[in-house]
């Protein structure tokens, strides 16, 4: 049994492996979560690096000299909305607490081993954000994993920035012993409270640009300031970090009253704060719905301590659908057993439906990005980054079984 | 919540459900009907009851009748299966080692806390026996003991007393391999010094006894007075080193490296341990695998140890090896340990190749074997211990849950008043949890059967296969 299992796979590795652009491939299976839908017994074809046709297979000819291949189920390559170690380590500018002019994408390393194993593991595209030492960080990058050429692989280098009201602007800070004894940790804020009067001390500065602005006076803001106009103008995303239910609050209370919107990263506790999320409609990354160690079960997967944790639902993807909130989920960084596809068999195993699992990892995620042109569903036109199970998706017994990035196919397996 | 009152809230959870058991108690039969028995050993049983009576399962079949003074428990749509065995966990105790390298006089016994939440949470997960035995920092460890999450005493808790010793190969922290397996074989020498000694000084007090005088050689008197040795005369400090040789107690051997398996298999000859030896394996033990074949029980394999990676020092490549799958290609049959939810952790087995019925054994029997307790658990067979768990679907679908645990007879868990799981699910606890399970299995009934063009281009959907 397990002998003809990899059989199948070292055929299935020689027969549809290479689909490099110019090649058709012709992809057949059972089902076909589109992102937004789900095919049965239907076809994928591509070309070029790009979803030339998808429909019924009874509908969708097979063009001459296509490599064909068969698989259970195909859903588009995943996409993790908030992957925040992907820059690896804290490589958060420390030279002022509000850097949103930064750019994560000018220090990403898109070769790296994480983003080897991210692909492999069938999450196609990932939302680069910094790690939580600055309370406006930098601008995130949406970028295509896997071990293919740099180019083309930046999906957007200028990404949302984003606010942190979690303590970590705060963690390790302290005053310093003696004047000249300077260092990361001797910067304000030293507490939460000090993290919010920086965020609104930035605030506050945009919002005086704009009314200058609108009182036909001539202003030249500072390059971090000038960003936070833009959020405020409706041009840029923004993100927030909050975990418990009074940062949460903070952040919602901040974009009422400088009148900016946002999308809610991490949000353990977000299911305490649906009615207000529901008054905002702001979108909710949520994740991890469960983390790797058991005896710590934190609900963010990060060493900072919130007390979110001890009240964590595990349901809490099924609510904020049910309050009718846009929803991705995140592993927020972890990789292999508590991965993203585990996070979405974990968030199916909590209530969610396995269509409104697959599109919490692919359609939305792309669409909070800005990216949801190129990636997130499978449709003509868009960038041929597909997955194919053994089985259904995200069910434990089935896994990637081949993963495409632009119509190629990754190197590599995942247990 | 502070820990303290954490504490005590697992504390009144744990009364909570035992007063729950007092109440399930009256009556010793127990009758569940109309369920899929999957037994682990034998053919399941499509739709069938069992009976369990005074602990043990004295009848289970289609045909079996309930008896009018049994406690019935309705399970149509059901599936039945045994209870999961943990072979080796150093959760439970308060610390995973003591700080004694050779501590074959300790007994975690003393260590073992009932309140932890680990007994709770293998209850919600259906793991009905655990075999509790110290970590691997250490070179000979204290005795181990196989309880039942049940229980606010290590007292109650207890299945077997006398588990086993674990002796390690691979190196204890800030100890290298030489060092370590120096203080192995010095705890042996000791002990043989002793008994020499202890030889010698019964021979004497023999003579004594009798009046007479010691007329031989120490060397003699030792020799002659090695029949006069036994288990209760020695010292505690040596008494269960000298019983895993002599074979009375259990000996587990934890080898990290394949170079730990070359020297463990050594030094268990030499010493003559064998028919109650299982070996505890890190990942990298797969490249000796030639070895591990031929040993008289399963070995134990930590889910740590699935996946073998090994990077390239010179080019950086990562090679990943998924361990399962080598020992199973070798015919060298394992029981996984360290279990966390062991749907989740039997099924990563099943999308790596392996049949349902083959990993559902490597959480059932095969551990059972591994702690020589499968004459006692790990199937459903007529005289076993009734620890059998209800299942609301197939043991390792997403949308399965343990309905219901049954611990030698006695139902200890029900889902239905878990109180915990309730909290941390409530958005779904009494209405969505059931719906999901019912929409996932009629679509799963939509699904075409395996057979049907599967393998013709190569791609096996193991997901598929939990139909046969």
């Amino acid at each position: 049994m397990m002998k003809t299992m990899l059989t199948a796979l070292a055929l299935a590795v020689l027969g549809g492996g290479v689909a490099a652009q110019g090649d058709t491939l012709a992809i057949r299976a059972r089902k076909v979560y589109l992102g937004d839908g789900v095919l049965e017994n239907a076809l994928v074809v591509v070309r070029d690096g790009k979803i030339l046709a998808v429909g019924p297979a009874s509908e969708v000819e097979i063009p001459e000299g296509a490599t064909r291949a068969r698989a259970f189920a195909v859903t588009p390559g995943l996409i993790d909305a908030a992957s925040a170690n992907a820059l690896g380590g804290n490589r958060t500018p420390q030279e002022s607490e509000v850097v949103p002019q930064y750019k994560v994408a000018d220090v990403l390393d898109l070769r790296s081993t994480l983003m080897k194993n991210l692909a492999r593991e069938g999450v196609t595209s990932v939302f680069v954000t910094s790690s939580v030492e600055a309370v406006i960080g930098p601008q995130g990058a949406a970028v295509k994993t896997g071990t293919g050429p740099e180019s083309g692989r930046v999906l957007d280098a200028q990404g949302a920035p984003r606010m942190v009201m979690v303590s970590g602007p705060q963690f390790g800070n302290q005053r310093p012993s003696r004047p000249e004894n300077v260092s990361d940790f001797t910067r304000a804020p030293l507490g939460p409270m000090g993290s919010v009067l920086v965020a609104r001390d930035a605030w506050m500065k945009a919002k005086g640009v704009r009314e200058a602005r609108a009182a036909k006076l001539r202003v030249s803001p500072d390059p971090a300031t000038a960003m936070l106009v833009d959020v405020l103008d409706g041009k840029r995303a923004l993100r927030v970090v909050a975990r418990d239910l009074g940062e949460i609050n903070t952040a919602i209370r901040l974009s009422e009253e400088f009148g900016f919107r946002f999308t809610l990263e991490e949000a353990p506790e977000a299911w305490r704060a649906l009615e207000a999320l529901k008054r905002t409609k702001t979108p909710v990354v949520y994740g991890p719905v469960r983390a790797a160690n058991v005896r710590q079960d934190s609900p963010f997967g990060f060493g900072i301590q919130s007390r979110a944790k001890e009240t964590r639902r595990f349901d809490s993807p099924r609510m904020i659908l049910d309050a009718g909130l846009p929803l991705a989920l995140t592993a927020a960084g972890q990789t292999g057993d508590y991965g993203l596809v585990r996070q979405a068999m974990f968030a199916m195993r909590y209530g969610l439906t396995r269509e409104e699992a697959v599109a919490a990892v692919t359609a939305t995620p792309a669409r909070l990005m800005g990216v949801a042109e190129r990636v997130g569903t499978i449709a003509a036109g868009k960038d041929a980054d597909l997955v194919l199970w053994t089985g259904e998706p995200f069910e434990a017994t089935s896994r990637p079984e081949r993963v495409y990035i632009d119509g190629k196919a990754v190197e590599g397996r995942v247990f | 919540m502070g820990y303290a009152a954490r504490r005590l809230a697992s504390l009144l959870v744990a009364i909570a459900m035992t007063a729950a058991v007092a109440t399930a108690q009256h009556t010793d039969k127990l009758f569940i009907r109309g369920a899929k028995i999957v037994p682990v050993v034998g053919d399941v049983i499509e739709k069938g009851n069992v009976l369990i009576e005074n602990g043990k399962i004295v009848a289970m079949g289609a045909d079996v009748a309930s008896p009018f003074d049994a406690r019935v428990v309705e399970a149509e749509g059901k599936v039945v299966i045994p209870g999961y065995v943990e072979s080796m966990t150093a959760r439970g105790l308060d610390v995973s080692n003591e700080n004694v390298p050779v501590a074959p006089f300790l007994q975690v016994f003393d260590a073992i806390d009932p309140s932890d939440e680990y007994f709770e949470e293998a209850l919600r997960n259906g793991i009905t026996s655990i075999h509790v035995s110290q970590a691997e920092n250490a070179v000979v460890t204290g005795v181990s003991r196989v309880v039942r999450p049940l229980g606010l005493s290590v007292e109650e808790m207890t299945v077997v007393p006398d588990g086993g010793l674990k002796i390690c190969f691979a190196p204890r922290r800030g100890a290298d391999h030489a060092v370590q397996l120096a203080d192995l074989r010095g705890a042996f020498r000791e002990m043989d010094r002793y008994l020499e000694d202890l030889a010698e000084k019964l021979y004497e007090e023999d003579l004594e006894k009798k009046g007479e005088k010691v007329k031989v050689s120490p060397k003699e008197a030792r020799e002659a007075g090695k029949k006069l040795v036994t288990v209760d005369k020695i010292d505690e400090k040596y008494r269960n080193l000298y019983r895993i040789r002599e074979g009375s107690l259990d000996v587990y051997v934890w080898c990290q490296r394949a170079m730990d398996v070359h020297a463990a298999l050594a030094f268990a000859k030499e010493q003559g341990l064998g028919e109650r030896m299982t070996m505890v394996l890190g990942s990298e033990t797969y490249k000796a695998v030639k070895l591990l074949k031929g040993l008289s029980r399963p070995v134990i394999l930590p889910i740590d140890s699935f996946v073998h990676r090994e990077i390239d020092r010179m080019t950086q490549e990562e090679k990943d090896t998924f361990v399962p799958s080598v020992l199973a290609e070798n015919k060298i049959p394992f029981a996984v340990a360290g279990l966390g939810e062991p749907w989740f952790d039997a099924a990563q087995l099943v999308r790596n190749g392996m049949t349902p019925a083959a990993a559902l054994e490597a959480i059932t029997i095969l551990p059972a074997r591994a702690i020589g307790l499968d004459h006692r658990l790990g199937s459903l067979e007529v005289g076993k211990e009734g620890n059998l768990l209800i299942l609301t679907g197939d043991p390792m679908d997403t949308m399965t849950w343990v309905d219901m645990a049954v611990i030698e007879g006695r139902l200890v868990y029900e889902r239905a008043k878990d109180k915990r799981l309730r909290h941390l699910i409530q958005g779904i606890f009494d209405t969505r949890m059931d719906e999901s399970r019912k929409a996932a299995a009629a679509k799963k009934d939509g699904e075409p059967k395996k057979d049907d063009g599967a393998k013709k281009d190569g791609s096996a959907p193991a997901g598929d296969e939990k139909k046969n």
